[in-house]
C-alpha cells in the first residue's frame, strides 16, 4: 500500500511539528516546510497527496500560494489551515470555492479526519461534501 | 440689501423735503399773493383819496381864483360902460393863470356880455351858461362839478364844443348802445356874484372841460405814481368817467392811443354808479389786469355823473409775486439737495456698523468665529452688534461641544475596532502554541501504557486546553460581533455624512472640505459606522495637516484594480494641502502606536484600526505625500461581486 504524502506548509514551528506527529502517527508520509518558497521548491521534485497550508504567514498568504501551485500542478488536493479567519475576503474566498479548511487550534482526531475528507474528495466534485469545513467557518 | 436701506433713508428724506417745501411753497406763495393783493389795494385806496383830493383842488382853485377876481375893483365902471375889452382882459388873465377852458361875465339882466373865446357876445345870446344862471338867481357862489351840453358849450365856444365831442369806440359791451357819440361834457364850473358897492352887477364864471382833457389825469398820475414804468409801461393810470364811459384817461388801447370812448365794466358801474360805493379789486381793464379803484364823482346837484379811478397794472405785482416764487423754489431745491446729502452721511453712519456686521456674519458662515467688531455703537445697533456677538460666542461653544462629541464618537469606535483587532491578534497568535499543546496532550492520551493517574492528569491538561480554546473561540466570536455589522450601504452618502458631521471642526481652522463624488459607485456591503470611522479619522488627520486656509478635497470614483486584476474597485481618495509626511514615516504609518501628532492628542491607533476595518473589508489603504504640499490618502475597496 503506497503511503500517502503530505506536505505542511507553516511559518510556526510548533504547528509543524504538531501535524508531523498527527499525521505520521496515521501512516502519512510528511514533509514539513516552513515558508512558502520553500514549499515551491519542494514541490518540484516531488509530488503530494495533499498539502496542508496556513493562511497568514509573514511572506505571503496561503490562499494566494494555492491558487499558484493549483496553476502549476491541476488536481492538487489542499487543507487550509488557520487560527484566525480574518480579515474576511479570505472566508469569503474559502467559501467560494469550497476549498476543505480547518481552523486552529485542533485536535488529532479532527485533523486526522479533516485529511482523510480532503484526500477522498475528488477535486472534480469538490464542494459536494465538504459541509465540515464549511460549517467550521461558519461559526 | 444695505443699498436698499440707504436708498430708502435717501428717498424717505427726500420725500418729506418734498412735502414740506411744498407745502411751504404753496401756502408761502399763497399768503403772499394775499398780502401782495392787500397791500395793493391799501396802496391804490390811498392813491384814489389823492387822485379825488387833487380833483377837488382843481375844483377849490378855480372857485378861490374867481371869487379873488370878483372881489377886484372896477368892475362897475366895466360893466356900466360896456368895457368889454377890459373884463376879456380880466378873463384872459384868470385863465392864463388857471388855465380855464371857457369863461365869461352875465350882467344882472342876464347878458352875457364877454366871453373868454370872444365868440357870441354880440346879439343877445339865448344860451346862458348854467351855473351863472343859478348864481343870478341865488346871488351866492356856485362851484362844483357840472354837465353841460353841447349847446352850452358851443354858446362858450364852438371849438370846444367839437373837441369835447367823443366817439364811442365799438367793443362787445357798445354794441347795446346805438349811441356813436358823446356830446355832454363833464366840467368843472364855478359861478361867483361880482358886487360894487353892494350893487350885484353880474356873475363872473369859468370853468374846465374833462372830455378828451389830458392835463388832469396825466398831472395826477405824474404825482401819484411818479410816471413809474414796468417793461416800458406806465404802472399807474389813472380815468375820469362820464357815467360809464372814459372820457379822459392815460389808460391806453391796444394801439397805443388813450383809450378814451370806452366803456367802463358793468360790474363796476353797477357798484360805483348806481350804488355809490367806492370799489376796490382786480379789474380787467381793456387789455391788462389791473388793481383798480373807483368812486363816483358827484355834480353839484349831489347826483353820481360820473368816476375817478386809478389803477396799477397787476404784471408789477405778478413779477414781485414770480421773483418771490423763484426764491422759495431756489431754497426748496437747496433743501433738496442737503436732504440728499444728509441722506448719504446719515446712511453712512447708520450703515457702517451694520456693513460690519454683515462682513462679520460672511466671516462667520465662512466658519471664523473670532471676528472682533472695531467699535460698539450705542442704542438699537450697539445692542445688535453686542446680541451678534452673543450669538458667534453661542455658537464657538456649541462648535467646541460638537467637536468633542464627535471626537469622542470616533474614539469610542476606534477603541471598539482596537479590542477587536486586539482580541484577533491574540487570536491568531495563541492557536498555534494551542494546537501543538492539544496535538502532544491527545496524542499522549493515544498511549496504552498511561497509568489511571497519568491519564487523568493528561485529560485535565486536555479539558483545560480545550477551555482555553473555546476562551479565545468566544474572544473572536466577540470581536466579530463588535467588527461585523454589513449592510449594503451607500459611500458617498457615508462621506457626505462624515463631512458634515467634521465640517464645523474644518470651518473654525477656515479650512475648506469639498466633495466630489462619482454618482455611479453601486452600494456596497460594509460595515457603515466603521466605515464612517475610517473617513473620519483620515478627514480628521488631514485637518489636523493642513493649516488655516488650506484646502481638503474627498473624491470617490470607480477604477481598475490595482492588484492587477480585471476587477473593478472603489477608489475613495483623501486628498490635503497641508505639510506632507516625510518619507521615513511613510512606512510607520499604520503601526500601531505610531503618532505624529502632540502627547494626549492622537492614540496613535487611528490609522492602525482604519487599515484593520479596510482590510477586513478586502480593501487597502495607500498613501501619497510629498513633504510641505500635503498628502492624500487613497482607500481602494473591491466591488461586491454582483456589481462587478
Amino acid at each position: 500500500m503506497n503511503k500517502k504524502t503530505i506536505l505542511v506548509i507553516d511559518d510556526d514551528a510548533i504547528v509543524l511539528k504538531s501535524c508531523k506527529r498527527i499525521l505520521e502517527s496515521e501512516n502519512y508520509s510528511v514533509t514539513l516546510c516552513p515558508s512558502a518558497t520553500q514549499g515551491i521548491d519542494i514541490l518540484k521534485s516531488s509530488a503530494f497527496s495533499l498539502i496542508i497550508i496556513d493562511i497568514l504567514m509573514p511572506c505571503c498568504n496561503g490562499l494566494n500560494l494555492s491558487e499558484k501551485i493549483e496553476k502549476e500542478y491541476p488536481g492538487t488536493k489542499f487543507l487550509i489551515i488557520s487560527g484566525y479567519m480574518e480579515p474576511k475576503p479570505f472566508s469569503e474566498i474559502i467559501i467560494e470555492k469550497k476549498m476543505n479548511f480547518l481552523p486552529k487550534p485542533f485536535t488529532p482526531d479532527e485533523l486526522l479526519k479533516a485529511v482523510k475528507f480532503a484526500i477522498i474528495k475528488n477535486p472534480e466534485s469538490t464542494g459536494k461534501n465538504n459541509k465540515t469545513s464549511k460549517g467550521e467557518i461558519d461559526e | 440689501m444695505n443699498h436698499n436701506i440707504r436708498f430708502y433713508l435717501i428717498t424717505s428724506l427726500l420725500g418729506l423735503t418734498i412735502m414740506v417745501t411744498g407745502i411751504s411753497l404753496f401756502f408761502g406763495t399763497y399768503q403772499i399773493n394775499k398780502a401782495v393783493i392787500s397791500e395793493a389795494k391799501n396802496q391804490i385806496g390811498f392813491d384814489l383819496r389823492t387822485t379825488i383830493k387833487i380833483y377837488s383842488n382843481i375844483e377849490k382853485q378855480i372857485n378861490s381864483s374867481l371869487s379873488l377876481t370878483a372881489l377886484d375893483q372896477g368892475w362897475g365902471d366895466c360893466v356900466n360902460g360896456y368895457n368889454v375889452q377890459h373884463i376879456k382882459k380880466r378873463l384872459s388873465d384868470l385863465s392864463e393863470i388857471i388855465g380855464l377852458d371857457f369863461s365869461g361875465f352875465v350882467r344882472n339882466d342876464s347878458t352875457t356880455i364877454c366871453r373868454q373865446s370872444g365868440y357870441n357876445t354880440t346879439n343877445p345870446d339865448p344860451v346862458i351858461n348854467p351855473v351863472a344862471r343859478i348864481v343870478l338867481e341865488k346871488k351866492s357862489t356856485v362851484s362844483g362839478t357840472f354837465i353841460l351840453t353841447q349847446e352850452e358849450i358851443r354858446a362858450e365856444d364852438p371849438k370846444l364844443a367839437d373837441l369835447s365831442t367823443i366817439n364811442l369806440i365799438n367793443s362787445s359791451e357798445n354794441n347795446q348802445q346805438n349811441i356813436k357819440k358823446e356830446t355832454s361834457c363833464l366840467t368843472i364850473v364855478t359861478a361867483v356874484p361880482v358886487y360894487e358897492n353892494n350893487l350885484f352887477l353880474g356873475v363872473i364864471y369859468g370853468g374846465i372841460i374833462l372830455n378828451n382833457s389830458t392835463s388832469i389825469v396825466d398831472t395826477v398820475r405824474e404825482t401819484v405814481f411818479q410816471n413809474e414804468t414796468f417793461k416800458g409801461q406806465n404802472v399807474g393810470t389813472v380815468t375820469i368817467f362820464l357815467n360809464n364811459l372814459r372820457i379822459s384817461t392815460n389808460v391806453l388801447t391796444k394801439s397805443g392811443v388813450r383809450a378814451v370812448g370806452t366803456l367802463l365794466s358793468r360790474e363796476v358801474e353797477k357798484k360805483v354808479l348806481t350804488e355809490g360805493e367806492t370799489w376796490i379789486d382786480r379789474a380787467f381793464i381793456l387789455n391788462d389786469w389791473n388793481i383798480s379803484a373807483y368812486q363816483g364823482i358827484k355834480d353839484y346837484y349831489g347826483k353820481t355823473v360820473g368816476i375817478l379811478s386809478v389803477g396799477v397794472i397787476e404784471s408789477k405785482y405778478a413779477q414781485f409775486k414770480k421773483d418771490t416764487f423763484l426764491v422759495f423754489v431756489v431754497i426748496s431745491i437747496a433743501g433738496i439737495l442737503i436732504a440728499v446729502l444728509l441722506g448719504f452721511i446719515l446712511s453712512r453712519l447708520v450703515l457702517k456698523p451694520v456693513d460690519e456686521l454683515i462682513d462679520i456674519s460672511k466671516k462667520v458662515s465662512e466658519g471664523d468665529l473670532s471676528p472682533k467688531i472695531k467699535k460698539i455703537s450705542k442704542g438699537e445697533i450697539g445692542n445688535l452688534q453686542s446680541t451678534f456677538l452673543k450669538m458667534i460666542d453661542t455658537l464657538r461653544v456649541r462648535d467646541l461641544h460638537q467637536k468633542e462629541e464627535s471626537e469622542k464618537q470616533l474614539i469610542m469606535t476606534q477603541k471598539q475596532a482596537s479590542v477587536g483587532r486586539l482580541a484577533a491578534g491574540v487570536a491568531h497568535e495563541i492557536n498555534n502554541p494551542l494546537t501543538g499543546v492539544l496535538t502532544f496532550t491527545y496524542m499522549l492520551l493515544r498511549r496504552d501504557d498511561l497509568d489511571e493517574e497519568m491519564k487523568s492528569d493528561l485529560e485535565t491538561i486536555a479539558n483545560a486546553t480545550n477551555r482555553v480554546k473555546d476562551i479565545v473561540k468566544g474572544l473572536l466570536n466577540f470581536s466579530r460581533q463588535v467588527k461585523l455589522n454589513p449592510e449594503p450601504s451607500d459611500i458617498n452618502k457615508i462621506i457626505t455624512e462624515t463631512i458634515e458631521l467634521i465640517e464645523n471642526q474644518a470651518l473654525i481652522k477656515r479650512i475648506r472640505i469639498n466633495f466630489d463624488a462619482d454618482i455611479n459607485i453601486p452600494s456596497k456591503i460594509l460595515d457603515s459606522s466603521q466605515f464612517q470611522s475610517v473617513v473620519m479619522n483620515m478627514i480628521i488627520n488631514a485637518i489636523d495637516a493642513t493649516d488655516p486656509g488650506g484646502r481638503i478635497l474627498v473624491s470617490t470614483r470607480i477604477n481598475l484594480s490595482t492588484k492587477g486584476t480585471k476587477h473593478k474597485e472603489i477608489e475613495i481618495i483623501i486628498a490635503d494641502n497641508g505639510s506632507g509626511i516625510a518619507p521615513e514615516q511613510l512606512d510607520k504609518l499604520f503601526d500601531p502606536f505610531f503618532t505624529t501628532k502632540e502627547v494626549g492628542k492622537g492614540t496613535g491607533l487611528g490609522l492602525a484600526v482604519s487599515l484593520g476595518i479596510v482590510e477586513n473589508h478586502g480593501g487597502t489603504i495607500s498613501v501619497e505625500s510629498q513633504p510641505g504640499k500635503g498628502s492624500s490618502f487613497i482607500i481602494h475597496l473591491p466591488l461586491d461581486h454582483n456589481n462587478e
